[in-house]
């Protein structure tokens, strides 16, 4: 039985994989974790705003025609819009000025694809993480559904809440310091302080948790809406709010923090 | 003119009193709670939307990987430093402890900011850090959604840490 | 100060007739007003003494809350600079306030027009402070970001918890204290660069938090963070007391209403008012109030007038010469007209006497706060007068004058005509032993500035001159 720990900084952020593979050996769960790692970082060469050259960057600066783009530019930005149609515009990748920006969903979608390269090798439990961004499959390594902490807002030392997920979930919201996300509609008033979400699927998870990050209430009911997917929302002033299909650990047993 | 002296010599008093109560030690934070132990938070936007705005050593990328299958865990108590790393407005690197293959210290070092409001997002981050990277080998919480900078150079530095004890 | 103006002179029969004309003098026997407290010089003292301290505090807070390590990490020593200089640029900028909050025990020992002066000497070093704070400080950001410093930029104002309202204050801090150039502030309207300098104390209120939120002093020491919010938080409750509630206390209590305007020179007219419980209104004869007269299109203006006879319950007066706008308008208010008052301020009382005799020079409309004054000089003091005006019909209340100089044995000199006719100097021979009284003089900025001039020439010793300048 293998099992193996990796962490891979990319996407401006550290992507954790926890995996079982019982039925692997060790050579070919690393080959597979090699697989993914190298998806990884082809997808941030594809879509790094950052990197003046990357396809997104000369597609958004018009050197780069949609149809001369590697075939993922224009997956990703089919997904752009089924979100923001989803979401009925609360995730919105065209809102900007500068150009189309799917930054808020393409973290998800290349996670979503580095699980399914471990899946197809064979990997029955698995959980990939990138920044709090988080799929996973099969069961956790205790058996049953994965337990994740949702941090809390304000207090660094407290998580939010323990929540059970067997697929993806996705948090949002403002973290350490200031707001950092843009409203497409422009409107202002306060941002929720998280916003979660879970589903099946860590592309649209993530898309999303930024919709309701942003639109706070009226996103919420949007998502709530959405089938498959749910949404835990801690408001400015700390009030929550959640869908019947979040499941959370109860306090007494959790054993985790709250300290 | 009188007014003027009193103005000057009242000013050097409370400016020599402030002095002198920290250089008696009886003010111990202002002078020494903020180099000696804690490290910087950086700007918001790691978690899941908008920014994928990258810190700036993410351009270089580095991996490391422990696998409990290849390696039988060796016994006996080791520790080793990680890799400090940069982002925001400092830079940290932790110290992991381990007993066979568990962790059973996880400290920080070599943390380091100018700036005093990150300095104390990062000493409230980093108990909970070290929490989590120790509550999580107990199997209770599989991981934590809601990532920041923070804990991104935390995790990191982390990994590199086990890195290299892995391959002693 | 050897005489105290305890024993007022008893009012000459036939003198004050500060009732409406042809109507009996107000009761003779009427408790007249208590004159302003002395002033507590030791008192003052102390408070500079406080204040500075409290500078030095401050500047010591922001040395020492950077550690060896802080200085050395990327950007450290910028953040250590631009937390210093806003530390002590912000605190200066409490004490710009503090010098114009009204406070009456300092008031009273300094006068309104030496804590403008230092007000405005004070000016230019809280404003460049923070400035350079600001630079300093997105410099030392992005040298610890390792980014560039118009990168930072915007980081710095989202990304930090109430850095959004601080660059506003900041922004409208410089947009103020522009206006407040002198080349600038000159060809605005008094009135309108008034209420563009109100926008200071927002300014201050929105850069606050910050403060607390984000400098190095005070993050984490909750104790330094209590004693600034006390000290702001006492600052900004006298201006509303002294600044507001006091006046708002007083022109309620005292209701006062125009009752007759009198003609009395050319372009000069008295203003007679009606109130209730004048008889509790503290005012020293030479003072001034900040007046605002409740008629439509004045009532957001205040302006400073010096009282021209001590309170004779219900009546009081002051006498304003029509330059502008404002006091032209003033002569056409309707009787009946409301009147709020702020004061009174000034130190050119009988307080300021150092030895027992007194002269008294007065340029022009300058008279006004002799004439009350007159009424407040001890027994035996007897003052020599001078009246200077460039016409006879100019030498407004030279009938009062008389009559007060007479019942104090004093001498009176009405200098008249254009002054290069005659030379200040001249006003020095009429009074002769000069250098045994003290002097008290009014008028115009010109006029005062030449007479103590003259007066330091023949060594008068500067704290027995007393000024009251008069803005024309």
């Amino acid at each position: 039985m293998a099992s193996i720990v990796h962490a891979e900084e990319v996407m401006g952020t550290v992507v954790s994989f926890h995996l079982e593979a019982p039925t692997l050996a060790a050579s070919d769960l690393a080959a597979a974790v090699a697989e993914a790692t190298a998806l990884l970082h082809h997808d941030d060469e594809t879509f790094s705003m950052w990197k003046p050259q990357s396809p997104l960057s000369r597609l958004r600066r018009g050197e780069l025609r949609l149809e001369d783009a590697p075939p993922e530019v224009s997956e990703v930005l089919d997904l752009c819009e089924a979100a923001g149609t989803l979401s009925r515009g609360w995730f919105d990748a065209f809102a900007l000025p500068g150009g189309v920006d799917p930054t808020g969903l393409v973290k998800g979608w290349s996670i979503e694809r580095a699980l399914a390269v471990l899946v197809d090798a064979g990997v029955t439990s698995a959980m990939v993480n990138g920044g709090g961004d988080i799929t996973c499959h099969g069961a956790a390594p205790q058996g049953g559904p994965w337990r994740i902490g949702v941090r809390h807002p304000w207090r660094l030392d407290a998580l939010a809440a323990v929540l059970e997920v067997d697929r993806a979930i996705a948090t949002s919201g403002e973290y350490e310091r200031g707001r950092h996300l843009v409203d497409p509609i422009g409107r202002t008033g306060p941002a929720p302080a998280s916003a979660t979400v879970t589903g099946p699927n860590l592309t649209l998870a993530d898309a999303l948790a930024t919709a309701v990050a942003v639109g706070s209430d009226e996103a919420f009911e949007v998502v709530a809406a959405i089938d498959g997917y749910d949404a835990y929302l801690i408001r400015a002033d700390g009030s929550e709010a959640s869908t019947p299909g979040i499941r959370f650990v109860d306090a007494e047993t959790d054993p985790s923090p709250p300290r | 003119m009188k007014r003027a002296a009193i103005a000057v010599v009242a000013a050097v008093g409370g400016f020599a009193g402030v002095l002198g109560f920290n250089l008696g030690g009886s003010r111990a934070p202002l002078l020494q709670g903020a180099g000696a132990s804690t490290p910087p938070a950086t700007p918001p936007g790691s978690s899941s939307s908008a920014s994928s705005s990258s810190s700036s050593s993410s351009s270089s990328s580095s991996s490391s990987s422990s696998s409990s299958a290849s390696t039988p865990p060796p016994a006996g108590v080791r520790s080793a430093l990680g890799n400090t790393y940069q982002y925001g407005y400092g830079q940290l690197a932790v110290r992991v402890t381990l007993n066979g293959s568990t962790i059973t210290r996880v400290d920080t070092v070599g943390l380091q900011t100018a700036e005093s409001y990150s300095q104390q997002l990062a000493q409230q981050v980093i108990p909970l850090l070290r929490h989590e990277v120790l509550a999580a080998q107990s199997a209770k919480v599989n991981g934590f959604s809601g990532a920041t900078y923070t804990s991104e150079a935390y995790i990191y530095s982390l990994q590199s840490a086990l890195d290299k004890l892995k391959k002693k | 100060m050897t005489a105290k103006p305890s024993s007022a002179p008893p009012r000459p029969a036939g003198l004050l007739t500060l009732g409406p004309d042809g109507s009996p003098e107000p009761s003779r026997g009427a408790p007249s007003a208590p004159r302003s407290p002395a002033p507590r010089p030791l008192l003052v003292d102390l408070a500079v003494a406080a204040v500075a301290v409290g500078f030095g505090l401050s500047v010591g807070i922001a040395l020492t809350a950077t550690s060896r390590h802080q200085l050395a990490a990327p950007g450290g020593v910028a953040l250590f600079l631009g937390n210093v200089t806003g530390l002590a640029g912000t605190y200066l900028a409490l004490v710009m306030v503090l010098l114009i909050s009204r406070i009456p025990f300092v008031e009273r020992v300094l006068g309104q027009d030496t804590l403008l002066r230092w007000h405005r000497r004070l000016a230019p070093w809280p404003i460049s402070l923070i400035i350079a704070h600001v630079i300093i400080l997105t410099i030392g950001y992005a040298q610890a970001a390792r980014t560039g410093i118009l990168h930072e930029i915007g980081p710095l104002v989202n990304g930090f918890p109430d850095m959004g309202i601080a660059t506003a204050g900041f922004v409208l801090m410089v947009a103020v204290s522009i206006a407040s150039l002198y080349p600038i502030r000159r060809r605005i309207k008094r009135e309108n660069w008034w209420g563009l300098h109100l926008f200071m104390y927002l300014a201050l209120a929105l850069a606050f938090a910050h403060e607390i939120v984000l400098g190095p002093s005070f993050v984490g020491h909750p104790m330094t963070q209590l004693v600034w919010s006390v000290a702001w938080a006492a600052t900004a409750g006298l201006v509303l007391a002294y600044r507001i509630g006091l006046p708002l206390v007083r022109s309620v209590r005292h209701g006062l209403v125009v009752e007759e305007i009198r003609p009395e020179g050319p372009g000069v007219v008295t203003l007679i008012l009606r109130g209730r419980h004048l008889e509790r209104l503290a005012v020293s004869g030479g003072q001034f109030f900040e007046w605002r007269f409740l008629a439509r299109g004045m009532w957001w203006q205040a302006h400073p007038f010096s009282i021209s006879a001590r309170p004779q319950p219900p009546y009081l007066r002051l006498t304003v010469k029509c330059v502008g706008d404002f006091t032209t308008a003033l002569a056409r208010l309707p009787v009946g007209t409301r009147v709020a008052l702020e004061g009174p301020y000034g130190t050119f009382t009988a307080h300021a006497l150092h030895t027992r005799k007194v002269a008294l020079i007065a340029g022009g409309i300058g008279v006004t706060s002799v004439r009350s004054l007159l009424e407040d000089l001890p027994k035996g003091t007897r003052p020599v007068v001078v009246l200077r005006a460039s016409s006879e019909e100019e030498l407004v209340l030279r009938e009062e004058i008389a009559e007060l100089v007479k019942w104090h044995g004093g001498r009176l000199h009405e200098v008249v005509g254009p002054r290069t006719a005659q030379p200040i100097e001249h006003l020095a021979e009429l009074i002769g032993d000069l250098r045994k009284r003290d002097t008290y003089v009014s008028g115009s900025e010109s006029f005062v500035t030449s007479v103590t001039r003259l007066l330091a020439l023949l060594k008068v010793p500067q704290e027995a001159v007393h000024a009251d300048v008069y803005a024309l």
